[in-house]
């Protein structure tokens, strides 16, 4: 199979995270039996997988993550935030790009609930770890007139859809410049932050939907260690891989309960997915989740990792 | 500025003048996208060079409870738009336990502990036993070739698209004359989804 999507080719590598991939085959259905391993009875371990790095795995960003927040009741808090003084503690390239994803997933979530003056803060602090990262296209002064505009008009979808942007023109630029050691060293500490807020925003017994939204971070795992495969031989990214693992380690091994595949088409042409697994949590394992994200979080923003 | 006239700019101007592969890049944001239907550019789209035959596979994450349309194009090689075929994949994860009995054997003495025979002891053990199957969610060739793919997910889910470039024969493949590569964007986009009932 040809790689169009990817550039750049590399050795497949193994991780320990619960990741199936199987090949490309013609048939409709393909089952294949992993590797056995001998357990004792009840214990439940996840299979080891390679990752195919003739795949190109796609991160969804922060953003997109958080316009789950239509469907949920929470309000914004503040407090969750990286304080933008943090700044002065990052020096090394790996810090600033981590704490680079970290503001910019605070960001998203102030622009998201239309925190007009939180956003402006954020969106500067971003801006200049961006250019000390040399991640110069994605902030221009056009950028900043339209952000100003907006706050002034109070109009919150589009400071939503600019912070958008700017993520997005930041990632384009340090991939297509074959900077993807920076990128997934960004995309990982936004993707910490957006799970250290959600975690912290959630009450176990209250908002279940938010609490399964958690849990189905286990697949957004699993495509951020894809992404991060191809980079892995820069010592920052296999690092940072190293430390996802308590994480991993609790979604990983979530209990899940399967429903029969079915695959609809409405009148108007478009289709529904249904079925396949949905993910349950135990109050102990979000609270390890808890602990664990915390844990990482705060050694990315302190400067401690 | 439309999209359209965007593409044409690209093709006439922008293309020819250095290396394809290098070109590719971000090629996806000339797709004509559907924002007037409500649709917003997802990031997880991406962009790629071609030859024809080439077949490529990215995995994308689907949130629950949002609608996504996913469409290809390639505004270098306007020809192709069209013949592109993909689908959509999910790879479904099963775990079962399977039981397993092995057995020990062990020397049998009478109760003067002489020695009487052997005997065969049973050990059962449980395996945990994963099992993957590849599920076709769509084939837009048993779909009359359509370009596009619009869904809505009760789950959040992983799915693997697979773009596959084929060949063109004839007055078709002309296009193609001298250029080693395509650059062809898989356009992903999403917006929430439709809610049905008094909220809609």
């Amino acid at each position: 199979m040809n790689n169009s999507f990817k550039i750049i080719a590399k050795a497949t590598s193994v991780f320990s995270f619960a990741f199936i991939f199987m090949a490309c085959q013609n048939t409709e259905v393909n089952t294949e039996k992993m590797e056995d391993m001998e357990l004792e009875e009840q214990d439940v371990e996840a299979p080891q997988s390679d990752v195919d790095l003739s795949v190109t795995y796609q991160v969804p960003t922060p953003n997109e993550l958080f316009t789950l927040f239509s469907d949920v009741e929470v309000a914004f808090d503040a407090n969750l935030l990286n304080s933008t003084s943090n700044t002065e503690k990052y020096s090394s390239n790996k810090i600033k790009a981590l704490n680079f994803g970290v503001y910019s997933t605070d960001l998203a979530f102030a622009a998201n609930f239309g925190e007009a003056t939180a956003s402006l803060k954020y969106f500067s602090v971003i801006k200049n770890l961006g250019d000390e990262l040399n991640v110069n296209n994605a902030f221009d002064q056009l950028v900043f007139d339209r952000i100003e505009q907006n706050i002034q008009a109070n109009n919150s979808d589009s400071l939503f859809n600019l912070s958008n942007e700017t993520y997005y023109n930041a990632y384009t630029y340090l991939k297509d410049n074959d900077r993807g050691s920076t990128l997934s060293l960004i995309v990982v500490g936004g993707w910490v932050e957006s799970l250290y807020i959600l975690t912290n925003l959630v009450d176990y017994e209250v908002d279940k939907e938010l609490l399964s939204r958690i849990a189905d971070q286990r697949l957004t795992l699993e495509n951020l260690y894809g992404f991060m495969a191809e980079y892995q031989s820069d010592s920052d990214v296999s690092e940072i891989m190293a430390s996802l693992l308590p994480i991993e380690e609790v979604l990983m091994n979530l209990e899940s309960e399967e429903s029969s595949i079915e695959t609809g088409v409405n009148d108007n042409g478009t289709y529904n997915l249904d079925g396949g697994a949905d993910f349950f949590m135990s109050q102990d394992e979000f609270n390890s989740l808890k602990e664990a994200v915390n844990a990482l979080r705060n050694s990315i923003v302190e400067s401690e990792i | 500025m439309s999209n359209l006239i965007k593409a044409l700019i690209i093709t006439l101007f922008v293309l020819p003048l250095s290396n394809f592969a290098q070109d590719c890049n971000n090629i996806v944001r000339y797709c004509p996208h559907s924002k007037k239907e409500g649709f917003v550019f997802n990031m997880q789209s991406e962009s790629g060079a071609f030859v024809q035959g080439d077949t490529s596979e990215v995995s994308i994450i689907v949130y629950k409870g949002m609608e996504y349309k996913i469409s290809l194009c390639s505004p270098s090689h306007p020809q192709l738009n069209g013949t592109f075929q993909f689908k959509i994949v999910e790879h479904i994860t099963r775990g079962e336990w399977e039981e397993k009995t092995t057995y020990t054997t062990e020397v049998e003495y009478d109760d003067y502990g002489l020695e009487i025979g052997e005997k065969q002891i049973p050990s059962t053990t449980k395996k945990r036993v994963y099992t993957t199957e590849e599920i076709i969610r769509y084939d837009n060739s048993a779909d009359e070739n359509a370009q596009e793919f619009t869904f809505q997910s009760n789950k959040t889910r992983k799915l693997y698209i697979k773009v596959f470039v084929p060949e063109m024969g004839g007055e078709q493949e002309m296009g193609l004359e001298g250029e080693s590569y395509s650059c062809v964007g898989l356009l992903i986009e999403h917006q929430s989804g439709v809610k049905t009932g008094f909220k809609r």
